[in-house]
């Protein structure tokens, strides 16, 4: 767990930290590295990972570049919706698993 | 006097509903399959009625069954603290009181709404209940709950972290509840995405799929949640009720509230009673202070509707507006943040909430001055408020003030004492950004629309 190497230049690193660099995921409550919120929503990375990330380096250009455009949109450019919303869609697809 | 400690008797006998007071109220979720308001038959497969009929009241005062008082009369009234050593340490004029949410078993504030569901579960007949957790804080007090009710317990503890926090895990166990690693082979949606990847880590949001799953496979299962919802909010007015009691024993007000503020319910259980105070006139500086690296309320959602055009505002100028920056609401009901309580999210709006960040080396440094002054080792988050405390508190020194700040002590951290280690081994740091990088990007957004400061 340490410190991206550029921390005091004028730049943000345009890769990730290496893997042994944490920081705390404030979902989980603890100490993670960018490859798990690179790929925590099924392969997707997390909705929170440009907010956590963005002065680590330079993650918005980064997923630009590495995420499909549809992709980038479905995790980030919605809007924040409800949690009662999600629970509503998470009723449905339990209902059609229990259907199967 | 250094505590304030109600006796059983005077523990309140009804918890607040801030929905009764709201000054623009609030619209009804619109349910997305239908768009019609949704109604409690469309929560029915994972809450029992009694709960959905908390999330929907707007009744201002809900009783408090004498079950629910019996359980928390383990720990609760908690105590209020005068934070004379802290004052003494900061040399401030100001007065620093804070209310101990960790003397729960449990060791936090999560404890007085997971009774309260496990409660209404029992007398609705509800045999299991389910949840997620990450870290483990609301699975404990959840197990915990349950334990009391003798209802059974299951928690889909998301994987990384069942592998990271093994000592919250021996908690459920301890208090009997069932604590599985998510992905798990116990639901089809586990076993979906172990099929695909079997050595995934798992998510909160796959955590949460499992947890709902088994609620909506069993009538007899249900499911809790440990915050956001309003029924949350509810429960945890407990604790600002009780502080306002205590306030009144030392013969004060606060002129200064402050909770850290994730998903919202320990500020909010601090603040919403004291925010009625506020709505009707009363001037007090109501804080909720989140982290800077992972700014949910300060920075707000950075997608903006640009109809079809698709148009990404850009992330970096979004932190650079500062600390006070709160998003214009862009659609009808009002902004969400993601993972924030909406009424918490509509008081920002309103202006009853002020919503900060703090990076995180000054919150692990009042983390210090604060065990070392009055002895608490405090979780990370709870650092928030110290913080934050911590500096209207030396603010109030520097204009001559007297000021008198109330925090919520949400939580101790003796399971959380890696986090401490990385600092003391100089493993954690803060980054700002290069002012260059700031500079160019705020030429970026020079012609969108500029988002509504607040004041």
């Amino acid at each position: 767990m340490m410190t991206p190497e550029n921390k005091n230049t004028n730049t943000l690193l345009p890769d990730p930290p290496e893997e042994s660099f944490n920081i705390r995921c404030p979902r989980l409550g603890h100490q993670i590295n960018f490859s798990y919120c690179r790929s925590e929503n099924n392969g997707l990375p997390c909705f929170k990972t440009l907010d956590c990330w963005y002065n680590y380096f330079d993650v918005h250009t980064y997923l630009t570049d590495k995420l499909a455009k549809e992709d980038f949109k479905k995790v980030f450019l919605n809007e924040g919706k409800p949690k009662v919303f999600s629970l509503f869609d998470l009723i449905e697809q339990a209902k059609e698993r229990k259907g199967k | 006097m250094k505590k304030y400690v109600l006796t059983e008797q005077d523990m309140p006998r009804k918890w607040y509903n801030i929905m009764a007071d709201l000054p623009n109220g609030m619209e009804p979720p619109l349910h997305p399959g239908t768009g019609q308001p949704c109604g409690p038959e469309d929560l029915a497969p994972i809450f029992p009625m009694n709960l959905i009929e908390q999330e929907m009241s707007t009744d201002r005062w809900i009783d408090i069954p004498e079950e629910i008082l019996d359980k928390y009369a383990i720990w609760r009234p908690s105590p209020l603290y005068r934070a004379y050593n802290l004052e003494k340490a900061l040399d401030t004029p100001a007065k620093i009181y804070f209310k101990n949410e960790g003397v729960s078993p449990a060791g936090s504030h999560k404890p007085n709404t997971a009774i309260a569901q496990a409660y209404y579960n029992k007398i609705a007949g509800t045999k299991k209940i389910t949840t997620e957790t990450g870290a483990g804080q609301w699975g404990s007090a959840l197990a915990m709950c349950c334990a009391f009710f003798g209802i059974e317990c299951k928690v889909f503890m998301v994987k990384i972290s069942y592998n990271h926090k093994p000592y919250r895990r021996m908690m459920m166990e301890t208090w009997g509840a069932n604590c599985t690693a998510s992905p798990s082979t116990e639901t089809r949606a586990g076993r979906s995405i172990l099929e695909k990847d079997p050595d995934c880590p798992g998510s909160l949001g796959m955590a949460i799929s499992e947890a709902v799953e088994e609620a909506v496979a069993d009538d007899n299962t249900k499911y809790a949640l440990g915050s956001v919802l309003n029924h949350v909010m509810i429960h945890q007015s407990i604790i600002g009720l009780e502080a306002i009691k205590q306030m009144e024993m030392a013969g004060d007000y606060p002129d200064v509230i402050i909770g850290s503020a994730g998903g919202g319910s320990n500020f909010a259980g601090l603040a919403f009673p004291f925010a009625l105070d506020k709505i009707n006139g009363k001037e007090i500086d109501i804080i909720a202070v989140e982290p800077a690296s992972c700014p949910t309320m300060t920075r707000g959602p950075f997608a903006y509707d640009f109809g079809d055009t698709v148009q990404m505002t850009p992330l970096l100028p979004m932190h650079t507006l500062g600390h006070n920056f709160v998003p214009a609401p862009i659609h009808a009901g009002g902004l969400r943040y993601h993972g924030m309580s909406p009424i918490v999210s509509q008081l920002i709006l309103d202006g009853i909430v002020r919503p900060e960040s703090l990076q995180q080396m000054e919150t692990f440094e009042a983390g210090l001055t604060f065990a070392r002054s009055e002895g608490y080792i405090s979780a990370p988050e709870c650092n928030h408020a110290i913080a934050m405390t911590i500096r209207e508190a030396l603010k109030a020194k520097e204009e001559g003030k007297e000021k008198t700040i109330l925090f919520n002590w949400s939580g101790h951290g003796l399971v959380d004492l890696a986090a401490y280690d990385s600092y003391f081994r100089g493993q954690l740091s803060d980054h700002d950004l290069p002012q260059e990088q700031i500079d160019n990007a705020l030429k970026d957004i020079e012609s969108l629309p500029k988002p509504k400061q607040a004041t």
